[in-house]
């Protein structure tokens, strides 16, 4: 699996100078702590991580050996996105921005990574993340002619109202949608992305995609399927299941899930863990045919919650 | 402490605040606390019925488990006294701060029980017991506003923690906001570092209630949604 990504002082100093090699060392004191809430930044990262997400679950063959970080001591430095072929690295404005204004003009920075890229020896492709699409069709249209190559996206994101954010990038939201295990609702949606962001800001802003997903997928709350083979429940507790009076189940990865009639739930653990075990030992044992007694084992996590 | 009810509850006087003053008494016991929960569904379903036409109209009661039995029955039967043609939607939530991060606060649903609702639905209730967070709240109310387009939204607890309605309509569209209306009995402004509103409803619901901790009370089956369940063969 590929892994973080540093650009050491020396290298930076060889490639930029004594001088540059000083302010990216001061870029990367700031930091950001979990309790800060998200940003403009973090929510760019969980929206990219998102996007990469759905890929990785609609198209089994497709790449999930992608590294996300921030931070990785070099110029643009707010998400480098790793893959076995690349590296895109990205630095995101939430405000007015320009090219050449400031101490350590933006266009600069652009000009310092790319050197820095070509010293260490590592095929980059850069991107300027703007907060609307005026600002990206005007950052666009001036780009100074050496920075050509340099993609302007917008992320519509105000950092905070995750609904209006779904509305302006539909990408996302269907990533969501197919990253969940659920039918697709607005509240699922929601809670999957900040289950992502959460996930991002933990690991102090960076991580691996496989890592994430299953990671997530672990959680007792059923809302983030992994991609992979469905667990394969034995055919006696299969029949057993049968014999339950109006209930109809389904196992997506190692989720269970519950119908009867206008009822519907996942079981608070998962599939092939021992508290499943336990689960399959009560059916063959125990031999149910009501509901009730089913779904309120389903729905006990543990023995000290009954 | 008077000037914690609502213009509703002065309006009622001595019944809602003796039954106020049970439930913040921690030294309540479940069955009455359960008696006088039922009481207040039935005061907060009075109120909503005093100021809605509910004759013929349709209305869906949404709720949390733990509220199930007591509270939203006793509303229930009231909504169901005035005329209202009650759906109902009982919600398991689990609460959650993922990875301690005290801003992400989430509520998934891992149970739910919705009946289906009419295409034209007039009334959407959404009650709890004490509303401080809208985490919970606004969970439930996202999840049925995928199914359905309420004229009026009710969000009614007998206790509200200052500041909820405005939390509340925060996260929401102001188009949507236009249509809440909030019914409750007391507004507290004390809470402790745990989250515990004073007096609030006396400490957490589910200890209160005798339901057990905040994961045990996801595997209890309310008595209204197995007897809903029976009465429509699922």
């Amino acid at each position: 699996m590929l892994g973080p990504i540093h650009y050491d002082p020396a290298t930076i100093e060889r490639a930029c100078g004594v001088h540059a090699a000083a302010y990216a060392a001061r870029k990367q004191r700031g930091g950001r702590s979990n309790q800060q809430g998200s940003s403009f930044e973090t929510a760019y990262a969980a929206y990219r991580i998102a996007l990469a997400g759905y890929r990785a679950c609609q198209e089994p063959e497709a790449e999930d050996d992608i590294w996300f970080q921030a931070q990785t001591g070099g110029f643009i430095d707010d998400l480098a996105i790793v893959t076995a072929q690349d590296t895109a690295l990205a630095q995101a404005k939430s405000g007015v921005v320009s090219w050449h204004a400031g101490d350590h003009p933006l266009a600069d920075d652009f000009r310092l990574q790319r050197q820095l890229d070509q010293e260490a020896g590592r095929t980059a492709r850069y991107e300027l993340v703007v907060a609307s699409d005026e600002y990206a069709g005007a950052m666009h249209a001036s780009r100074p002619d050496d920075l050509a190559d340099i993609s302007v996206t917008a992320f519509r994101c105000d950092g905070k109202n995750w609904l209006d954010l779904f509305v302006a990038h539909p990408d996302l939201r269907e990533a969501l949608d197919a990253i969940s295990l659920r039918r697709p609702q607005t509240i699922v949606r929601e809670q999957t992305f900040q289950l992502i962001l959460g996930w991002w800001l933990h690991h102090g802003c960076c991580g691996h995609l496989r890592a994430m997903m299953l990671e997530l997928a672990e959680r007792p709350d059923a809302l983030v399927r992994v991609p992979g083979p469905d667990y394969a429940l034995s055919a006696e507790v299969a029949a057993a299941l049968a014999n339950v009076v109006g209930l109809v189940w389904s196992i997506s990865g190692r989720h269970f899930a519950y119908e009867v009639g206008n009822l519907k739930g996942w079981a608070a653990f998962l599939c092939g863990s021992d508290r499943f075990q336990r689960f399959e030992r009560f059916m063959l044992e125990e031999h149910p045919t009501e509901w009730k007694r089913v779904v309120e084992e389903l729905r006990t996590e543990s023995d000290d919650d009954r | 402490m008077t000037d914690r009810f609502t213009p509703a509850a002065q309006r009622i006087g001595a019944p809602v605040f003796d039954l106020l003053a049970e439930i913040a008494d921690t030294q309540t016991a479940a069955t009455p606390y359960r008696a006088a929960m039922t009481k207040l569904g039935g005061l907060l379903g009075g109120e909503l019925a005093g100021r809605f036409p509910l004759r013929g109209s349709t209305v869906c009661v949404a709720f949390t488990v733990e509220d199930a039995d007591f509270l939203a029955r006793g509303l229930i039967g009231a909504i169901e006294a005035a005329g209202g043609l009650v759906n109902l939607a009982c919600f398991w939530n689990r609460r959650d701060n993922p990875y301690d991060i005290d801003w992400l606060d989430i509520a998934p649903i891992v149970q739910e029980y919705i009946e289906p609702l009419p295409p034209k639905l007039d009334h959407l209730i959404v009650l709890k017991s004490i509303i401080s967070g809208t985490c919970v709240v606004r969970t439930n109310l996202l999840r049925l506003l995928d199914e359905a387009d309420p004229e009026t939204i009710h969000i009614a607890a007998p206790v509200m923690l200052e500041g909820a309605e405005r939390r509340l309509a925060e996260s929401f569209s102001s188009e949507l906001v236009a249509s809440f209306d909030f019914v409750s009995f007391a507004i507290d402004t004390e809470i402790t570092p745990e989250g515990i509103i004073k007096p609030g409803i006396g400490g957490e619901i589910y200890d209160r209630l005798g339901l057990g901790g905040i994961t045990k009370k996801n595997a209890v089956m309310p008595a209204l949604v197995e007897e809903r369940m029976a009465g429509s063969t699922g």
